[in-house]
């Protein structure tokens, strides 16, 4: 099983602001990993991090022991990063098809990428009828239906999963949840940033809370459930 | 009726010219927010490959009319595709998070010293140059009305050049990677497109669009000198504007709609022709108070 993604010790800012300091982190493969933490806290930075988005000053960033610093993000993606970005993040002027072709654009075989289409398509049957929707048109769930399709073109080893919940309505969420579930059985690795502690930890099996970027405190799912400080600390639930 | 007609048909062709370094104008502003103003003398220095080449080919004794035209037109896309990519990949794309200012006052300095090369180093420079007529200009009668043959296979080919861009940027992958980069740099990025190469090779489809229009201004004015990518560039950027930057058709429209305005004061005012950019300009002034976001606004177009 491959899929294993560490941070070092990393450390990134924008300017002067340092956004993260000294995270360290490790997804491990077949597994679902969370980053807990509150608005600002540095999750996102985190993601762009690993994504090659935001320059890191100091640390490491391996998947499955290759290490990933200095390489372009297309570059991180070829070797098998995959991302589904914080508000899905879709082109909202090319139809559910382009977007879908533009997460397989590392294939040179177009009968791979029709192959992967089909396999997006039966996972998700609503973007069959759809095809060539423009994406910008579409509901919050298709689109977030887009967004992980789009990913899954790839056939990335990890997945990088940015607030899936924001701007869903409850039901929806449940169901991308379920989604991620689903993509984890089938072989993905997953680390999934979210706002939202229950349902998250319901499905993860090992988390890291981040504020201010640092990790403050991590643990398996039902560690961190039980945890009452941390949660009244980060998030406020009672 | 028949002299509308002729008026009409030649204002075609310039606007045809006009929309293809619009459309580069546009390319440039869709994939890196940035205003390229060394765009004009790249199209001169596509203009001027295509005549060195074509006096190179004279040199070897081969004199056959179609290949003529083709080559010249293949050195100038050589020649402006690889400038327009280097200043890119030098100039703009290192200087990308500084303010647009800096970028403006840095490719209008490009632009200068372009100008000003081949004005020095082009021998007699400063004079204007005999472009060779790579096209039979035969008159040829339509319904009453003669054509330059020449002008009318040149509005061919500026169309056929047109929907063959449009063709690449809707139905090819470089058009797929070059529209996400427009409408979502990171995320096109971590999608797995490669940012820098995309960006470039937009830069050089564009300069070789204007390597074109160049060839094609040179042919239908049987000359070109150093100096005539200035306006062309302006004229270019105004009809990108006018159009909406941004978005292809508007460019495209953006074009043919300065061509429009310059072959009305001709027509209108025959005896004060040389005013024609005069009234342009001023007409561009008022279009821009009334539509601020261009013909085809944004939120309305498909970004490139």
């Amino acid at each position: 099983m491959s899929g294993t993604l560490i941070t070092k010790n990393i450390t990134a800012a924008y300017g002067s602001a340092r956004v993260l300091s000294g995270v360290s982190i490790a997804a491990k493969a077949g597994a679902i990993t969370c980053i807990l933490g509150a608005n600002g806290s540095g999750k996102t930075s985190l993601i762009r991090a690993i994504l090659g988005l935001l320059p890191v000053i100091e640390g490491e960033v391996s998947l499955d022991g290759e290490a990933l610093g200095g390489l372009y993000p297309h570059a991180r993606i070829a070797r098998g990063v995959g991302c589904v970005p914080e508000g899905r993040k879709l082109f909202p002027k090319m139809t559910v098809e382009e977007n879908l072709r533009v997460g397989a654009y590392l294939v040179k075989d177009n009968s791979i990428v029709v192959k992967r289409l089909d396999k997006v398509y039966a996972t998700f049957p609503r973007l069959a009828e759809r095809k060539q929707q423009f994406t910008g048109t579409m509901s919050g769930g298709e689109q977030a239906m887009v967004s992980i399709g789009r990913a899954l073109m790839s056939e990335p080893r990890i997945l990088l999963i940015d607030e899936p919940s924001l701007g869903l309505s409850p039901a929806l969420v449940r169901d991308s949840f379920a989604i991620i579930r689903e993509i984890n059985t089938s072989g993905i690795s997953v680390l999934l940033v979210e706002q939202n502690v229950r349902q998250t930890l319901a499905i993860a099996d090992y988390g890291y809370v981040i504020s201010q970027g640092t990790v403050v405190a991590q643990g398996t799912s039902a560690e961190l459930l039980n945890d009452e400080e941390m949660k009244k600390a980060y998030f406020g639930v009672h | 009726m028949a002299i509308l007609f002729e008026y009409f048909f030649n204002g075609a062709v310039l606007g045809i010219m006009y929309a293809l370094v619009a459309v580069g104008f546009t390319l440039f502003f869709g994939v890196l927010d940035v205003i390229k103003f060394s765009h004009g003398d790249v199209l001169t220095l596509g203009a001027f490959s295509g005549l060195v080449a074509f006096l190179a080919l004279q040199l070897t004794g081969l004199d056959l009319p179609v290949i003529g035209l083709v080559i010249v037109l293949v050195a100038a896309c050589i020649v402006t595709g690889l400038v327009g990519a280097a200043i890119g990949q030098f100039f703009v794309i290192p200087m990308r998070n500084s303010s647009a200012f800096n970028i403006l006052l840095m490719t209008l300095m490009i632009g200068t010293a372009i100008r000003e090369a081949i004005r020095l180093f082009y021998p007699t420079g400063a004079n204007p140059k005999a472009f060779p007529a790579l096209l039979p200009n035969s008159p040829v009668e339509i319904g009453g009305v003669f054509l330059r043959l020449d002008s009318l296979i040149l509005l061919a080919l500026g169309f056929a050049i047109v929907f063959l861009t449009h063709w690449l940027i809707r139905h090819t992958k470089l058009g797929l990677a070059i529209r996400a980069v427009a409408q979502d740099g990171d995320t096109a990025q971590v999608m797995g497109i490669p940012f820098k190469q995309t960006v470039l090779a937009t830069f050089a489809l564009g300069s070789m669009l204007a390597g074109i229009a160049g060839v094609m201004h040179g042919i239908y004015y049987s000359e070109i000198n150093f100096g005539v990518g200035l306006l062309l560039g302006i004229i270019g950027f105004s009809a990108a504007v006018l159009g909406g930057l941004g978005s292809i058709w508007g460019a495209i429209i953006g074009g043919f709609a300065f061509a429009a305005l310059q072959t009305i004061w001709v027509v209108l005012f025959p005896d004060a022709s040389g005013y024609r950019d005069v009234f342009a300009f001023a007409a561009i002034i008022v279009a821009m108070t009334i539509f601020p976001t261009g013909i085809i606004a944004e939120r309305y177009s498909e970004r490139v």
